[in-house]
């Protein structure tokens, strides 16, 4: 595959996916309002994308708020007002702060649930087309074959099913409530410090 | 005006489907180009590819046949609750049993990893921190041996073929049950039932007879001593299996203890020296893979500081800033 390698796809998939979510809401809460999270993180993908080796991470969640921390300070480096203010917010905000909180993550098989669920909301033709990619393993042009529609038409279902199942995995549906109300709990305390 | 990250993630979506029918040589072409326009195109690229492996995961799902039937079905129920979907479990176990290769008996966890199993009959045996199991299925006997750590069981019914697991001379039998067997550093051997019962026994020379173990109950066996067997409140049950979603549980166990369930899991180590603070207790939920949370937490907690020593988080009394 061009691009990327399909072991890198992979670590990205197990190490950083499950953590968009909490990402996100960190971005949300800490980065300056010019900068957008979408942006943020395509460019954090990049970066882990183009990185030699992912071997020697062994903390990818310290690793990709880093990076991510490292971007945002980028940026207002770059703007033509910098705001000292902004730029000292996100140098003190540490890694930690994220983690302070105890957390429940999602286990496995909650985050086989959420696909799950993921995959019942497509619409109807494009999810016969992603279970006959993905789970009967069958080329795109043998579905073609099989549904009696143009190739063309197989990769528009497929282009479909990515892209809201991407859009599903940038938040998670379960804790968000309880996260967003200790987030609020934590702005507050910040303001009132 | 500046691509929105939206636009550039849907042209991402269009590359994965066209690389996974295979790229022509002139889109390969137009692909170069595309990404090195702007370095988001990349990330975006590696996101949606990241993607569409993650959505492998949801193979699981192929022999539970419901995402199948939900093709014809006009209305799609989305609450499942999965504490019914335990048909689900077996028919995914069995899928995924299938792609591990049919040959492998021995698995094992590096640290900080838990592992889940899914062998042939629809058991699901999910492996804790620096674990090793070995399995053995016969046509009468279904033999776990457990040679290190801990592993929650969940057994398939199969009344024809008993599921034994072996840790040291002890012996647990279940027929369609949940249990957690952990070999612990002292050489005592843990069972913890969730659901059902199972029996358990040391193999000796003088035969023992087996001591019936219920759901929600502990017992712990010891290479010396009798047997003892415990009643698990809910809360201490949820807490004994925590660690099978990566989590651990501090309820009301000292930050002593705490230390030690998270040294298990990461090369990282707390070290916590002063006794009065060792003892202290607390409640809390956290990833296990993350001991840095848990000592900061600690720390804020205690009016105590974190100092940093190579791989060491050493935990301090006094409020000694350190940056």
């Amino acid at each position: 595959m061009p691009a990327i390698s399909t072991a890198r796809a992979q670590w990205l998939a197990i190490h950083i996916m499950p953590l968009e979510p909490q990402l996100r809401r960190w971005l949300k809460r800490a980065a300056p309002h010019a900068l957008e999270a979408d942006d943020l993180i395509q460019e954090a993908y990049a970066k882990l994308a183009s990185l030699t080796t992912v071997s020697n991470i062994t903390h990818p969640k310290a690793y990709l708020y880093q990076t991510v921390k490292h971007l945002i300070l980028d940026h207002i480096r770059r703007s033509k007002l910098v705001c000292i203010e902004a730029m000292a917010e996100i140098s003190q905000s540490t890694v930690l702060e994220e983690g302070l909180t105890p957390e429940r993550i999602l286990s496995g098989r909650q985050e086989l649930e959420r696909l799950y669920r993921a995959i019942a909301r497509l619409p109807a033709a494009c999810r016969s087309v992603f279970l006959m990619r993905k789970f009967d393993d069958m080329p795109q042009k043998a579905i073609a074959a099989q549904l009696r529609v143009s190739e063309n038409t197989v990769e528009k279902h497929m282009v479909r099913a990515l892209r809201m199942l991407l859009e599903d995995l940038k938040t998670t549906e379960k804790d968000f409530d309880i996260r967003a109300g200790r987030d609020q709990i934590a702005d507050q305390a910040s303001r009132d410090a | 005006m500046r691509e929105s990250a939206d636009t550039i993630d849907a042209a991402a979506a269009e590359w994965v489907v066209r690389i996974d029918r295979r790229l022509t040589e002139s889109e390969r072409a137009v692909l170069e180009e595309w990404l090195s326009a702007d370095p988001r195109r990349t990330g975006a690229l590696a996101r949606a590819q990241a993607g569409w492996v993650y959505m492998d995961r949801s193979q699981v799902y192929r022999a539970a046949g419901e995402l199948r039937e939900s093709r014809t079905a006009r209305r799609w129920r989305v609450a499942r609750p999965w504490a019914s979907a335990a048909a689900i479990l077996v028919a995914v176990a069995t899928a995924l049993w299938a792609w591990q290769g049919y040959s492998r008996t021995h698995f094992a966890t590096a640290r900080g990893e838990i592992r889940q199993l899914n062998l042939a009959d629809g058991t699901h045996v999910t492996l804790d921190t620096l674990s090793r199991v070995s399995v053995r299925y016969g046509s009468a006997t279904r033999l776990v041996s457990l040679e290190a750590g801990e592993a929650l069981f969940e057994v398939a019914k199969d009344p024809g073929r008993p599921f034994i697991v072996q840790a040291g001379n002890v012996r647990v039998r279940a027929v369609g049950t949940a249990f957690v067997v952990d070999r612990r550093s002292d050489a005592s051997v843990d069972v913890i039932v969730t659901h059902g019962t199972v029996d358990v026994w040391r193999e000796a020379s003088s035969p023992e007879p087996a001591v019936r173990v219920a759901a929600h109950k502990r017992l712990v066996t010891t290479p010396v001593q009798a047997a003892r067997l415990a009643e698990l409140t809910a809360a201490e049950l949820s807490g004994a299996v925590a660690w099978e979603n990566g989590v651990i549980d501090l309820n009301g166990r000292t930050i002593g203890e705490a230390a030690a369930e998270f040294n298990r899991y990461n090369a990282r180590t707390i070290v916590i020296r002063d006794p009065a603070l060792a003892s202290q207790t607390v409640v809390g939920q956290f990833q296990a893979t993350d001991p840095v949370s848990f000592v900061t937490a600690a720390a804020a907690m205690l009016d105590a500081h974190v100092r940093t020593e190579g791989d060491r988080l050493i935990l301090e009394p006094g409020l000694t800033v350190q940056k």
